[in-house]
């Protein structure tokens, strides 16, 4: 009902700025009667405020925390030189993993076909025995 | 903010990509062999350098030597399963126990010669220093088990040699 008021009010306070009503006055506002009357009767639930701030705060800390982090990216990777070495690094990183893994798994190929050799001819290596 | 992403982005690619590229590239070799229809024989082959006459030759052999071994584990088989049924009968005799034993060693040794020639064999197929390297490798693989054996049984019987003395002393 009282929001039904404010529309109201609200329709006609714009009607009359459009038509340009320079008799219009604060005090003969409906809107501003409107609002002098709205009454909030609704209770708060327990520790309102305190959910609030602890929202904003947690809110801010994140925002600091991204906003840290992409702001020393972007300082690091705003020289040209600081992207090609990371690159680099990480390039290297990759053939070096990638080397000691192949090595890992040729020695293991290796043994495992040669006891497969060993297995062939050997009746005393046989899995079946 | 966007750039730095890339940046980040591409490096990560780089090193997955540099990653991939030397390890599939490295153990593709391998890989290959494993995938051949007869993958010992492919290891063989590479291994021990040998062209494509000398491993016809040896794949000859191989296939030739196949049939007598497995006739020969057959034979080997049946010996034991023989053996076993003389031990478990209500009466063992002794004899035939012995005797069963000596044709069951009789056909290892068969067995084992036949192995070893084999490996002379190959070998003869392969250019010299690679055969020498073959003979040596092929009885360090097949000759430990026996060897470990020989060494586990010389020093449980030091042992016992040794618990006798001890217990002449007291």
């Amino acid at each position: 009902m009282l929001s039904d008021n404010i529309k109201r009010a609200a329709g006609e306070a714009a009607a009359r700025t459009f038509m340009k009503n320079d008799n219009f006055s604060e005090e003969n506002d409906p809107v501003s009667s409107a609002l002098g009357e709205w009454k909030v009767t609704a209770s708060l639930p327990p520790r309102f405020n305190e959910e609030v701030w602890r929202r904003i705060e947690s809110a801010e800390q994140r925002t600091t925390v991204w906003d840290a982090i992409s702001s020393w990216l972007g300082g690091i990777f705003a020289k040209p030189a600081m992207a090609v070495a990371y690159m680099s690094v990480l390039t290297l990183l990759g053939l070096a993993l990638g080397f000691t893994q192949a090595e890992k798994k040729t020695t293991e190929l290796q043994a495992q076909l040669s006891s497969r050799y060993v297995q062939s001819i050997d009746p005393y290596q046989r899995t079946h025995r | 903010m966007k750039r730095s992403a890339i940046i980040l982005l591409l490096g990560l690619v780089a090193a997955v990509t540099a990653y991939c590229a030397l390890y599939y590239g490295k153990t593709r070799e391998q890989r290959q062999l494993l995938e051949a229809p007869a993958p010992e024989l492919a290891w063989l082959k590479k291994e021990f350098q040998l062209g494509d006459a000398e491993f016809e030759r040896v794949a000859k052999l191989h296939e030739g030597y196949m049939p007598r071994c497995e006739e020969l584990c057959r034979q080997v088989a049946h010996k034991n399963s023989e053996l076993k049924q003389l031990v478990s009968a209500a009466n063992v005799d002794a004899s035939a126990v012995e005797e069963k034993l000596k044709e069951a060693g009789d056909l290892r040794v068969q067995c084992q010669k036949n192995m070893f020639n084999h490996f002379l064999e190959v070998s003869r197929q392969m250019p010299p220093e690679q055969g020498r390297r073959y003979l040596q490798w092929v009885q360090q693989q097949t000759l430990t088990d026996e060897h470990e054996m020989e060494q586990r049984h010389g020093s449980a019987q030091s042992q016992a040699a040794e618990q006798k003395a001890e217990s002449h002393h007291h």
